[in-house]
């Protein structure tokens, strides 16, 4: 009797494991990852949907070409954040007897900006949801995949915090300027 | 001397390139177009029985580009929409007819997958792909509309580009309106769409 229900239990966990959608089973993976390490009231943040194929396995570009489908992300944002569409970088072309694609292989980093609005209040780490569904083809089969994502992240003041684009042009601004030398300068006039 | 003979090698090896056919972007005979005859053909089907399109010169004929392995196919199959269809209109005297250019697939793979999926209409195997390229069919699937022998649709079954079956209600359907249309004796509004889908997985 007893073995007979540890049989079901097994049997039951194999039949879940069939039908859960696992990294190991999934043919693409993605994590979510930001541009800086906090969420700043009236800011805006670059998130990155970092995509991982396995080998000979491709997602598609925003216009998949003759077939497939492009992924696609819905957002649970707390009220008052908006996202982005997603922002592709430039796709490879994939010519096959079907047709025509526009693809990624191995890895692409797709982009989405998102707003923190103004009202926000500074506090503990936000929560940012991405339900994610994409196509995912290998010259034989293609098969829908799907994964959810999350980002935590603290609400920080900008005091505290330097602005992603500013803090770059900044730092490009000391990078030249510690090639500064006067002595050139004056002899250039 | 020699330098004439080989200006005329030169000239020669120029012309040879010339007459040389111009491959563009795949070497496929081409595609069938909208508003003509549509290609001709003779398949078998999962029972072995023969069918010539021509067979249906008098009929409104749908082609239905198939491949079970395909989730946008399966999308139309998992709630019977595509037999449900199929069945209503050939009620209405239409012929519909699926055709499979899977290269792995043949007539023993498409009588299987007929019976588990219950289609009772004609899969024709097409593995070779000689059909499927002749139609220009990029997916699967990929509808086409051939009313008396002219090619009257081809595009998407409807507006709705996911492989999700919760889809499929609410979205336009480009087949029904066009058969519609047809059996009125009015012209397609919509002849062509874009198809969307799995690449068909043509052996060449």
């Amino acid at each position: 009797m007893r073995t007979l229900s540890i049989l079901t239990i097994l049997l039951a966990c194999s039949a879940l494991m069939a039908f859960e959608n696992t990294s190991t089973s999934r043919n693409a993976n993605v994590k979510v990852l930001s541009s800086a390490d906090a969420f700043v009231p009236g800011q805006t943040v670059t998130l990155v949907l970092l995509f991982d194929m396995k080998p000979d396995w491709h997602i598609y570009w925003k216009n998949p070409g003759d077939s497939g489908l492009p992924p696609k992300v819905k957002w649970t944002l707390p009220k008052g954040w908006t996202a982005s569409e997603i922002q592709f970088p430039t796709p490879e072309k994939l010519v096959s007897p079907g047709g025509t694609n526009f693809v990624y292989h191995k890895q692409v980093a797709l982009l989405v900006d998102v707003v923190v609005p103004e009202s926000q209040a500074v506090g503990p780490n936000v929560t940012l949801q991405a339900d994610l569904k994409w196509l995912v083809c290998d010259a034989d089969q293609c098969l829908p995949e799907s994964q959810s994502v999350s980002i935590s992240l603290p609400i920080k003041e900008l005091s505290s915090l330097v602005r992603v684009d500013e803090f770059e042009k900044w730092k490009n601004a000391v990078r030249v300027g510690e090639s500064y030398d006067p002595a050139s300068v004056d002899a250039g006039r | 001397m020699k330098w004439m003979l080989s200006l005329a090698a030169v000239a020669l090896a120029g012309v040879a390139f010339l007459s040389s056919p111009i491959l563009a972007g795949d070497d496929h005979e081409a595609k069938a177009k909208v508003g003509q005859p549509a290609p001709l053909f003779t398949l078998t089907d999962q029972t072995g029985k023969t069918h010539n399109l021509a067979d249906f010169k008098d009929k409104v004929v749908v082609l239905e580009w198939f491949n079970e392995g395909c989730p946008f196919v399966k999308k139309f199959y998992v709630n019977g929409d595509m037999n449900t269809w199929a069945k209503s209109y050939a009620d209405k005297g239409v012929v519909w007819i699926a055709v499979n250019s899977t290269k792995s697939s043949n007539n023993e793979s498409d009588k299987k997958i007929a019976g588990d999926w219950k289609i009772d209409r004609p899969i024709l195997s097409d593995a070779d792909g000689t059909v499927g390229h002749a139609y220009g069919a990029k997916t699967t699937p990929h509808m086409f509309i051939i009313n008396k022998g002219t090619l009257s649709y081809a595009g998407a079954i409807d507006a709705k580009p996911s492989a999700d079956a919760s889809d499929v209600k609410g979205s336009k359907n480009y087949v029904a309106q066009a058969l519609d249309e047809i059996l009125a004796n009015k012209s397609v509004s919509e002849a062509e769409t874009k198809a969307y889908g799995c690449s068909v997985k043509y052996a060449k």
